[in-house]
């Protein structure tokens, strides 16, 4: 179900926002562009998979005690 | 080039208020506080911090006018230092931004919610911004000015009809803790909610408040201060200290207690409402100031476009921030000296540069 969610979510936003990228960009922007919805797009689906990851909240606590 | 949307000096009070507001209300502004029912002294003790630290941040803002804090980076330490600073300054608005959401749906989920997952309250929350964020930062503030009544109304309201069952010894014996104790304290609450409004050095090309910087942003740090005060006064003289340790959300438990005569009762609704409203707008001030980070590192002269990647990211890095809810408010106790080199060392950089560099 979650996955269908995600799935859904980032068809519908990305044809909705789809003419950004064609739009006035440089090469340069709409690869930071995509970058970002790809980066997101994988990093919601490591969690709908459950995929065990290390929270950043332990990072952050380890750095700071080191 | 696209025309600039201005805040007019109103609207950055309010703006900054519902910020203080935003998620420090859910957590508890009394979570960072070790000194139990001194904790409003604490707060108050802070201010020795916030008034020199909100002189620093306008006199930012009146040295670079129309100009955010990305520009400033570049033009005081040129284009490397000033490029490394830049993405310094954008991991932590986002990974701000995705504690504020974080926040929003582990309270949902446990206030009303319980049975949903948290992802589609993210994913409704975002959404929200996203709109918002897109609509311009003019409709954001106009929004700002309703949704601040709307709350500071609420907390007259829940304070007013709770008097009737304020325990005042709940308060006492006052100033109990030590010096040492205090101000250990009172910098965890600068630091937690006070020192986040560096964010706002983000919007500083979008602020119309010429020579009137120090007193808006002093205006609207008393404000916001009062009101925060007010709120811990609240639920130490409702709930007692021993109940307020317990409660995660210690807000929402003093309103659940609140009831008028046997006719209204359960005004926590309301309070949930004023909390997902702050929420929000909390959320969107970093949507907002993410995407102009990154459309200035990209050279794109339009942030609106870059609203929703930003707000996809933000949503993207909750699930990964915490194991669970008790891991959250654990991490709220040691966020003062994680934040210490973005919200106080990177001003301090700032300001001292700038005024070598002007003299």
């Amino acid at each position: 179900m979650l996955l269908f969610i995600v799935i859904m979510l980032y068809l519908f936003i990305f044809l909705f926002d789809y003419q950004n990228i064609k739009k006035n960009q440089s090469k340069k922007e709409n690869t930071i562009y995509i970058i970002f919805y790809i980066s997101s797009f994988f990093l919601l689906i490591m969690y709908v998979l459950d995929f065990q990851v290390t929270p950043l909240s332990d990072v952050i606590r380890g750095i700071i005690k080191k | 080039m696209i025309k600039k949307e201005l805040l007019s000096s109103r609207q950055l009070i309010s703006l900054i208020m519902l910020f203080l507001f935003g998620s420090n209300v859910v957590i508890g502004v009394n979570i960072t506080s070790d000194v139990e029912q001194d904790a409003w002294i604490a707060l108050i003790f802070s201010f020795l911090f916030n008034i020199p630290y909100i002189i620093i941040l306008s006199k930012i803002i009146s040295l670079f006018p129309k100009k955010n804090i990305y520009e400033i980076c570049d033009q005081l330490f040129g284009k490397k230092i000033g490029t490394f600073l830049n993405i310094v300054f954008l991991c932590h608005t986002l990974h701000l931004g995705s504690i504020v959401l974080r926040n929003f749906s582990e309270y949902i989920e446990i206030t009303t919610l319980s049975e949903t997952p948290q992802l589609p309250i993210m994913v409704s929350l975002i959404a929200m911004v996203i709109y918002l964020a897109k609509s311009g930062i003019k409709t954001f503030g106009r929004w700002s000015l309703i949704i601040i009544t709307v709350i500071l109304s609420t907390l007259a309201f829940t304070i007013i009809f709770s008097i009737s069952i304020f325990e005042f010894d709940y308060i006492k014996p006052i100033l109990e803790h030590n010096l040492k104790q205090m101000s250990n304290s009172a910098f965890k609450l600068f630091m937690l909610p006070f020192s986040e409004i560096v964010i706002f050095l983000g919007l500083a090309d979008s602020v119309s408040i010429k020579n009137r910087e120090k007193k808006t942003f002093i205006l609207s740090i008393l404000f916001g201060g009062i009101a925060l005060l007010s709120i811990i006064v609240r639920n130490i003289l409702v709930l007692g200290i021993p109940l307020l340790e317990a409660s995660s959300f210690s807000s929402y438990q003093a309103a659940r207690i609140i009831q008028i005569g046997e006719f209204i009762t359960r005004i926590e609704g309301l309070i949930t409402i004023n909390f997902v409203l702050a929420g929000i707008t909390k959320i969107t001030i970093f949507v907002i100031v993410l995407s102009k980070g990154i459309a200035h590192l990209s050279k794109n002269n339009d942030y609106r476009k870059l609203i929703i990647p930003s707000s996809l990211i933000i949503l993207s890095l909750c699930p990964f921030l915490f194991d669970n809810v008790i891991d959250m408010f654990d991490f709220a106790k040691i966020f003062s000296l994680y934040a210490i080199p973005v919200q106080v060392i990177l001003p301090l950089l700032i300001f001292i540069t700038a005024l070598i560099k002007k003299h």
